[in-house]
């Protein structure tokens, strides 16, 4: 009973508790806890005024640390560059709050996807005294969310590659139907015509002729069919190459076609790309070769191949990534040329613009081009007038 | 009966061949050839050429033989001459289009030159508006792959 305080003090602290003071002591010790979320104050100009839990766990600095310096030094050096903490303040001044999601750094230099609310406090009159800071870690959030675009981009590209393969496979099926099958109708029809009375020994050995070549035509395209097949990204790893290298080897695969043709290329200042070399030599060789075979009679091919870096606006629209800076590599060269009308048809598998005259002339070699450019996320167009030579344009992504 | 043909076929070889077969049938026969299309629509348009049945290869330079069948639609005088879609590829697969594009029939290029002849001969001694009877005459006796409209 004597510990009991005495009915005077008791009366004492009877008198009205001071609720408000209570409260905002209570409401500080909260937000002090708090370790989900940094909360703390700036003054007007941004200095740091108080500093909770969270403040220490999310950006770890202790209070010592961080009082009296200002938020700026949460912000990566190129939103200080670029003002963004300034921005953000005035942008609380103005509206009454600023909210804003970014890379944020901590003391230890590392970064975190923070997502920020800065709200500006007021006194009775109205005037700001200062501004209150809620920032959350979010990193996971955005990694997540990095993560989906990605797997949306790349589901993407893989619905694009599955595309292409597919009408592939339908341009395959053609090729089988009508170019693999017409040597065969013709070695049928000509061995027929052998077995016909009354033919002369001149016309028999004309029959055995056609055969031949018919013969020829069909090993022909069954070998550009699977170099055709070869032209494909799996099982090869991309590698930074000099075109230059890749020029090299093909002028000296064609060697003796250019000592016959008298033909001049010239190539300055071909690139580094990242790619696959068999392809690239396949892209080249079949590049240079044509300019060579549809070269004006009489006239010695000049094959001229220059490179422009170019940017967005001024890249086709099939590129994939037209946002990144693209090689424009281009092949022009003086020969016969062709009908603009016929320049996108140029492309496709088997296609011939000029009348069938050799037997080893497939109508692959520019498919194969296309092929390669696309494979190398790239694209390729051409340009031409009869009898003005031709341009072909070869896309190519620059290397970062 | 039918004298006057025009074949469009890039081949060297079909082309002799189609020519060899109209001259051992009868060697009055007009014959008119030309080695892509926009030059078969050249002749059609400004030669005196007016042929009594067109032979169209598909896969031709230039103007393949499907915008040749639709440039010949398209002309008032010329789609009243009957055209015939003559190519390699199977009839399965182009035969169908071949007559919605307007052909009277598809007939896959034969595997033999007395086939070629065979079809030519009934060709020729058919009369004008008997040509469709004719062609379903040789469809139905299945001895030529062919698709008639």
């Amino acid at each position: 009973m004597s510990e009991r305080p005495p009915a005077d003090k008791l009366q004492l602290g009877n008198i009205q508790p001071d609720y408000t003071r209570l409260a905002e002591e209570k409401f500080g010790k909260m937000i002090s806890e708090v370790e989900d979320y940094a909360i703390f104050l700036l003054d007007t100009n941004g200095t740091i005024q108080s500093w909770n839990k969270g403040a220490e766990k999310i950006k770890g600095y202790t209070a010592d640390e961080i009082i009296g310096k200002n938020f700026r030094q949460f912000y990566t050096s190129e939103d200080i560059k670029n003002e963004l903490p300034e921005k953000l303040l005035k942008a609380a001044e103005e509206y009454g709050k600023a909210a804003n999601e970014g890379w944020r750094q901590r003391k230890d230099g590392s970064t975190f996807w923070a997502s920020v609310v800065i709200t500006a406090l007021h006194d009775e009159k109205g005037s700001i005294i200062g501004f209150s800071k809620v920032t959350r870690d979010l990193t996971e959030r955005k990694k997540y969310e990095d993560h989906l675009l990605n797997s949306a981009f790349e589901l993407e590209s893989k619905n694009h590659e599955l595309e292409n393969l597919n009408a592939e496979l339908s341009a395959f099926a053609y090729v089988v139907s009508h170019d693999l099958k017409e040597p065969i109708r013709k070695i049928r029809i000509f061995a027929g015509r052998q077995l016909e009375p009354d033919k002369s020994p001149e016309e028999l050995r004309l029959y055995t002729q056609k055969i031949l070549s018919s013969a020829e035509h069909m090993q022909a395209l069954m070998e550009s069919v699977l170099l055709y097949s070869r032209i494909s990204n799996e099982d090869t790893e991309q590698e930074t190459i000099a075109l230059t290298d890749i020029l090299d080897a093909v002028i000296n695969d064609l060697e003796i076609t250019i000592n016959e043709t008298h033909a001049k290329i010239v190539a300055p200042n071909l690139p580094f790309i990242k790619g696959f070399r068999f392809q690239l030599h396949q892209l080249f060789l079949n590049l240079l070769s044509n300019a060579i075979k549809f070269a004006k009679p009489g006239i010695p091919p000049a094959i001229t191949i220059t490179t422009t870096l170019l940017f967005n606006s001024h890249l086709p629209a099939e590129l994939p990534a037209k946002n990144r800076p693209h090689y424009r590599i281009t092949f022009a060269d003086n020969g016969i040329g062709f009908e603009q009308d016929q320049a996108d048809k140029i492309f496709d598998v088997f296609k011939r613009l000029k009348p069938k005259t050799d037997s080893t002339g497939t109508g692959i070699g520019l498919s194969i081009v296309k092929k390669v450019a696309i494979n190398h996320f790239g694209y390729v167009t051409a340009e031409a007038q009869p009898n003005q030579g031709a341009q072909f344009h070869v896309f190519l992504p620059a290397m970062d | 009966m039918i004298r006057n043909f025009f074949l469009a076929d890039d081949d060297q070889d079909d082309k002799e061949l189609f020519e060899e077969a109209l001259r051992n049938i009868d060697n009055h026969i007009e014959f008119h050839t030309a080695p892509n299309g926009k030059e078969l629509i050249n002749q059609l348009f400004t030669a005196n050429v007016e042929p009594e049945i067109i032979f169209l290869d598909i896969n031709m330079p230039e103007l393949d033989g499907w915008e040749s069948l639709k440039k010949i639609q398209q002309d008032d005088r010329l789609r009243t001459i009957p055209v015939v879609m003559y190519s390699t590829s199977a009839m399965v697969l182009d035969g169908n289009k071949a007559i919605k594009a307007g052909a009277v029939c598809y007939l896959e290029k034969p595997p033999s030159f007395i086939k070629l002849k065979d079809f030519l001969e009934k060709i020729i001694v058919s009369s004008k508006d008997g040509l469709i009877d004719t062609l379903k005459t040789i469809e139905a006796s299945k001895t030529h792959n062919l698709l008639v409209a």
